[in-house]
């Protein structure tokens, strides 16, 4: 007796959630939304998928220009471009890309945002945290 | 003595190195669950409970058997099971708890590369709770220290019933002390878990300090209240679906284990809540709220390690926070239903109903480090001792980050906690049947524990959807 009551509402309990999720659940997932604290730059209004630029400045192991999070979607393009005025080397977990820095001279990482999650990049030498890439799922 | 205790431990921080950068290690690449599956997840909670009383409205049926098929003799099962297997099994694990020691030694410096760090934190750590959850107390026979104190036994004809007597009164309080040390290693320590060395060093003492307690209190005593290990998976194995009675074997409904007796000890209930609020004090730690506190906080206390002592103060505090959600709880129930139970009768009498919520809180957490991290453990053990071997052909060996899509860690996290809530309510609610004699009663003292429930649901799903800060 117990049992077939049980299942009966196991059903009952599954069916509301599952409709309920799929109510709630927005059609395009914050796809263009902008967070506030955030600056995303986009570089040009190409009809076609053009790679998304971040220009970040360090001086002093500190992050002066630039946006200390980036939000992409999973898929894009993007390029960051980075200067520093110590030599060091920018590292980006997760993707584990990483790109060398001289001092002064502007450096780039490109790369397609495919791996959906948060990852911290930071001056590898000095282990110091500068931002963070948050890529949303699409 | 234990103000000269809680001196000894804070002095501690007096001489602690300077801050080593956890660096990557346990650094999980989870993004905040988004707002609206936040509020979906609230909401279910609620609606689930409403549901659930209705399931046990009218319910006269105060039997608690559930279904069980005897699986003993399956061949599979028999092998498992068999002395070959479990010798075989006893042998495998020392040598796993030698190499561990070595590679801390030995192995590569950083603990993202090295087999000791890997090993403990996250696969046995996260891994071996997930497969006790699943499988039984699978700790009570791979234990290194328990094996060892019995071969030492059969031996020497050695008998390990300890030179003192142990006050019982105390209960698990050396166990809650060795894991909130354990946790504080983890977390706050700056270093000291995840530093392979510090690690090996610290596997030695507890090793030292688990013979030392043998012989004092005795074989019995020390696995039962001080192993904080033995303590921790023997509470999680009883969600598992596996039963075993007099050397059978049975599959039953999962959870039902924890309906088979009740927490004998009100100490055992600060265990179990140290086990939902240590998960939720890491996730809590990472956010944008918890710097303000600790900012607030770093305003009233300087000094070069007050960081690390507000940690600590406040790891305490959020176990106080959990515990006086329960007990307010438990008083509400004691007053709605006028029972002859005294208050700490209840209080412990309601624990277990807490492990599926504590559980559902550590996979949400923490299960795709196990998965992403975890597979870090093939290039280490390739070359455990850093001497150029490549056992596994692990070398070059390139984690798989994306292993799991943000959507669908997203969508996981919240079902398992809304089915962690679920079980938590469904069983609350067979011990107040247990206990109660009417139906009508057990379900009006049932009411505050689905507010508590529900409490604690929500604050995890809320940990999990809040910004989070830069380095974590």
């Amino acid at each position: 007796m117990r049992t077939k009551r049980f299942f009966l509402y196991v059903i009952l309990i599954v069916f509301i959630l599952v409709s309920l999720f799929y109510i709630l659940k927005p059609k395009q997932l914050t796809d263009n939304s902008i967070p506030k604290n955030t600056i995303t730059q986009q570089a040009t209004e190409l009809p076609l998928p053009s790679p998304k630029t971040f220009e970040l400045v360090v001086e002093g192991k500190k992050l002066v220009s630039g946006p200390q999070t980036i939000n992409v979607t999973e898929g894009d393009n993007i390029t960051i471009k980075i200067t520093s005025d110590q030599e060091e080397e920018l590292h980006i977990h997760g993707y584990d890309n990483s790109v060398d820095l001289q001092k002064d001279i502007p450096a780039q990482l490109s790369f397609t945002a495919n791996i959906t999650g948060r990852f911290i990049y930071e001056l590898e030498k000095s282990e110091t945290e500068i931002g963070v890439l948050e890529v949303l799922p699409k | 003595m234990r103000k000269i205790l809680v001196c000894a431990f804070f002095s501690l921080f007096l001489i602690l190195p300077s801050p080593v950068s956890a660096h990557a290690f346990g650094q999980l690449y989870t993004l905040p669950i988004p707002v609206w599956l936040y509020l979906w997840g609230g909401g279910a909670a609620v609606l689930v409970s409403f549901i659930l009383i209705g399931f046990f409205v009218g319910d006269r049926n105060k039997s608690l058997t559930y279904p069980e098929v005897e699986i003993s003799r399956l061949v599979t099962v028999r092998f498992l099971t068999s002395k070959t297997f479990r010798f075989f099994l006893k042998i495998t694990c020392l040598l796993i708890f030698a190499l561990t020691i070595l590679a801390g030694f030995l192995g590569p410096k950083t603990a993202t590369d090295n087999f000791a760090t890997l090993f403990v934190w996250i696969i046995f750590w996260l891994g071996l709770t997930y497969l006790a959850a699943v499988f039984g107390n699978l700790w009570n026979v791979v234990n290194p220290w328990k094996i060892l104190a019995k071969a030492m036994e059969k031996n020497k004809s050695l008998k390990l019933d300890g030179i003192i007597s142990y006050p019982q009164k105390l209960g698990y309080l050396p166990a809650l002390i060795f894991y909130y040390i354990f946790i504080w290693l983890e977390l706050i320590s700056n270093g000291w878990g995840v530093k392979p060395v510090y690690l090996a060093s610290i596997i030695l003492i507890y090793s030292f300090l688990n013979f030392a307690g043998i012989i004092l209190v005795g074989k019995k005593i020390w696995f039962k209240y001080f192993e904080f290990f033995s303590v921790f998976f023997a509470l999680i194995s009883k969600v598992s679906p596996i039963k075993i009675t007099n050397g059978r074997i049975f599959l039953r409904p999962p959870f039902m284990g924890l309906l088979d007796e009740e927490a004998e000890s009100f100490t055992l209930l600060l265990f179990i809540i140290f086990m939902l609020s240590s998960t939720a004090f890491d996730g809590f730690r990472s956010t944008i709220a918890f710097r303000k506190i600790d900012f607030l906080t770093s305003q009233i206390a300087t000094g070069a390690n007050s960081y690390q002592i507000i940690e600590s103060v406040l790891l305490a505090l959020s176990g106080i926070f959990f515990l006086a959600l329960y007990l307010w709880a438990i008083v509400l129930v004691k007053t709605l239903i006028k029972t002859g139970f005294s208050f700490f009768n209840l209080a412990r009498k309601f624990s277990y109903s807490l492990i599926p919520i504590a559980l559902a809180y550590n996979i949400a957490h923490y299960y795709t480090l196990l998965l992403v991290q975890g597979q870090s453990i093939i290039p280490a053990v390739s070359d455990p001792l850093n001497l150029g071997w490549n056992l596994f052909n692990g070398n070059g060996f390139k984690v798989n980050v994306g292993i799991v899509n943000a959507a669908f860690v997203w969508n996981s996290q919240v079902a398992v906690i809304i089915i962690g809530h679920i079980a938590a309510v469904y069983i609350a609610h067979l011990i107040a049947l247990k206990n109660f004699p009417s139906p009508k009663k057990a379900m009006l003292s049932q009411l505050p524990m689905l507010i508590l429930m529900i409490a604690y649901t929500i604050t995890g799903l809320w940990i999990l959807s809040q910004p989070l800060t830069l380095g974590r």
